[in-house]
């Protein structure tokens, strides 16, 4: 069986494994199947990525620094110069706020193409408290020159924004988000572009903007407000940077945008449509939803949607709300 | 040769004149370029490095005209050492004599800190410390997995060496198992703020924590040039990293700047420089 096939079966087993234990495998597909030059190289988090077959079947395939997030970059762009393709996997805040200075310099100055795969962006593992929740990726990695920024969406989001890396020049990040069973947002093949938004839900009143696994809350979001009336436009943004500018001109004209994001309201998501709409002749009014300007405290993954207001039907209050203002 | 050998011993001592030579020129070169930049330069720590770029560039790399998996590469992760590296590059024929006096102004490629350009002998770009060793462990296992037989050289300052991103670097160049690596530590005993004695008091072991962590380790006076050349000579036990502890000494070859933190970052004047180029040439 192969993991990056598109198909019925597949997107049962994506949901149920989560993204993490997708990953493993789908780099052995590739590496067998599409690019024999990408390495899976991590800092002691191998086995949360199921890689023990890729391990077992191409041990050349992987580079394990131990716990060095810093050698993970380092050395891995010392192999990225030298024509490997490097995935740099690990927990995604030890990759980009511990090692930033490293990726500012061998991705962002030198250029070199290292991709790098983040787990535990937003809450996923809030149980284990912020030190292990990504909660300034996006702001760390969307200013770098030059760097890609993607949140896939769901297990086959997921596979296909590898497939995409897997053959990509420039460097990028990709976020990883959600526990398992990850919601199906895609039941059937669609067309992924690498900086193309793509509309989940078509809608004329307002348009809700998100990425990742929180887009499963989102759409129930629409749902809801759709019950009152309110037509919703759900908008898939996996492609933080380069921002899809022609989608959101599509949505200047609308009563409210919407962004959510598992992420702290400084720098993510939302400020990178804000960021766009600042410069724009007609521009929206905006609700950016995050989790705020302070750490959230340790909680499991569903209470911390809870108490940070991004479950599906909090959401669809806040905005009644500020419609209603 | 004759039959006792000592003909090798002439070669190897002619060559050491040359390299000695080079090494004096190298000087010259970098604080006529210290001087004309007309601004700071870092010229304690690039003058420190002088024997160690000399004998790598004269007698250790192999020459241009490889093909890629087979010619060697040269990091400097202290990158604030340029003034010795961007001369040794001239010395030895890798860039044209004329670039250096691009050095500092805007639009040369020879800045502050080296900025990756291969074609001119600039594997990496460095600045921000402690990074350069990590890259090279990368390049050097890039070379073990592609069959290359390139070797890798990487040359970290001591005030660098508490960066510990550069421990995280030596770490898995032992783990790799990667004998085609060779560190030298260019251990001249200061750093920005003073001694390092007196600022982070580890640099008299550097020798111990790098056999400790398993690298074949050879421990030296870092500006005598023979001692130099037996230590990049020394063939790489099997299996392991090779570091190179040079002591030296900062703003080596000129009185008034050795050991002196003042020229750690400093404007050389006409008149400091025609003493330097005295006192240089004087040596000769």
């Amino acid at each position: 069986m192969s993991m990056i096939e598109i198909s019925k079966k597949n997107i049962r087993v994506w949901s149920m494994l989560g993204m993490r234990r997708i990953i493993g495998p789908a780099v052995k597909d590739i590496v067998e199947q599409i690019n024999d030059k990408v390495l899976f190289a991590t800092a002691d988090t191998g086995r949360y990525y199921a890689y023990d077959d890729l391990l077992k079947t191409h041990p050349d395939h992987v580079v394990d620094v131990g716990i060095a997030e810093q050698n993970l970059i380092g050395a891995g762009a010392g192999l990225q110069s030298e024509g490997f393709n490097v995935f740099a996997i690990t927990y995604a805040t030890f990759l980009t706020a511990r090692a930033l200075d490293q990726i500012r310099v061998s991705l962002g100055y030198m250029g070199l193409g290292v991709k790098l795969l983040g787990e535990a962006g937003g809450m996923c593992d809030g149980n284990f408290s912020m030190t292990h929740m990504a909660l300034e990726d996006i702001a760390n990695t969307r200013a770098i020159p030059n760097m890609t920024v993607i949140c896939p969406a769901d297990g086959m989001e997921l596979v296909k924004t590898l497939v995409a890396l897997s053959t990509m020049e420039g460097p990028a990040y990709m976020r990883i988000t959600g526990r398992f069973p990850i919601p199906v947002i895609y039941k059937e093949d669609y067309d992924f572009r690498i900086g193309k938004a793509v509309t989940l839900r078509e809608g004329r009143d307002i348009a809700l903007i998100s990425n990742g696994t929180l887009l499963g809350e989102v759409l129930k979001t629409a749902s809801i407000l759709a019950e009152q009336g309110i037509d919703c436009k759900v908008i898939n943004l996996h492609t933080v940077k380069p921002l899809d500018e022609e989608a959101l001109r599509e949505i200047a004209g609308y009563r409210l945008v919407v962004t959510a994001e598992e992420h702290m309201l400084y720098g993510g998501l939302g400020s990178a449509v804000a960021e766009f709409y600042a410069q724009e002749k007609t521009r929206p009014r905006m609700l950016m939803l995050s989790v705020g300007t302070q750490y959230p405290n340790a909680a499991e993954y569903d209470d911390l949607l809870k108490n940070c207001g991004l479950t599906g039907e909090q959401m669809a209050v806040r905005i009644a709300e500020k419609l209603a203002e | 040769m004759t039959p006792d050998g000592s003909g090798m011993d002439e070669k190897k001592n002619e060559r050491i004149a040359e390299l000695k030579e080079h090494a004096r020129h190298m000087r010259l070169t970098s604080l006529r370029m210290a001087n004309r930049c007309g601004g700071n330069a870092h010229l304690g720590g690039g003058l420190s490095l002088i024997e160690a770029l000399a004998v790598l560039y004269g007698a250790v790399m192999n020459g241009p005209g490889l093909p890629y998996g087979e010619k060697d590469k040269f990091i400097l992760s202290k990158g604030h050492g340029v003034l010795g590296f961007y001369a040794a590059l001239a010395e030895f024929g890798v860039i044209e004599e004329s670039l250096l006096d691009t050095f500092l102004q805007d639009g040369s490629d020879l800045i502050a800190h080296p900025v990756m350009k291969p074609e001119i002998g600039l594997e990496a770009s460095s600045g921000s410390l402690g990074q350069g060793i990590s890259m090279a462990a990368g390049l050097a296992l890039a070379a073990k997995k592609k069959g290359y037989t390139y070797q890798t050289y990487v040359l970290c300052g001591n005030g660098e060496a508490n960066e510990g991103s550069v421990w995280e670097a030596c770490m898995s160049a032992v783990n790799f198992r990667l004998d085609n690596f060779t560190l030298f530590l260019d251990n001249n005993h200061m750093q920005s703020d003073g001694d390092s004695e007196g600022v982070m008091n580890i640099s008299d072991r550097y020798t111990g924590i790098l056999k400790a962590l398993g690298f074949q380790v050879i421990e030296i006076d870092g500006n005598d040039i023979a001692q130099v050349y037996d230590a990049f000579m020394e063939p790489h036990e099997t299996g392991k990293p090779k570091a190179i502890v040079g002591n030296t000494v900062k703003g080596k070859g000129v009185s008034f700047m050795e050991n002196n933190n003042d020229w750690h970052h400093n404007r050389l004047t006409n008149e400091q420089l025609q003493a330097a180029l005295q006192e240089l040439e004087a040596a000769e």
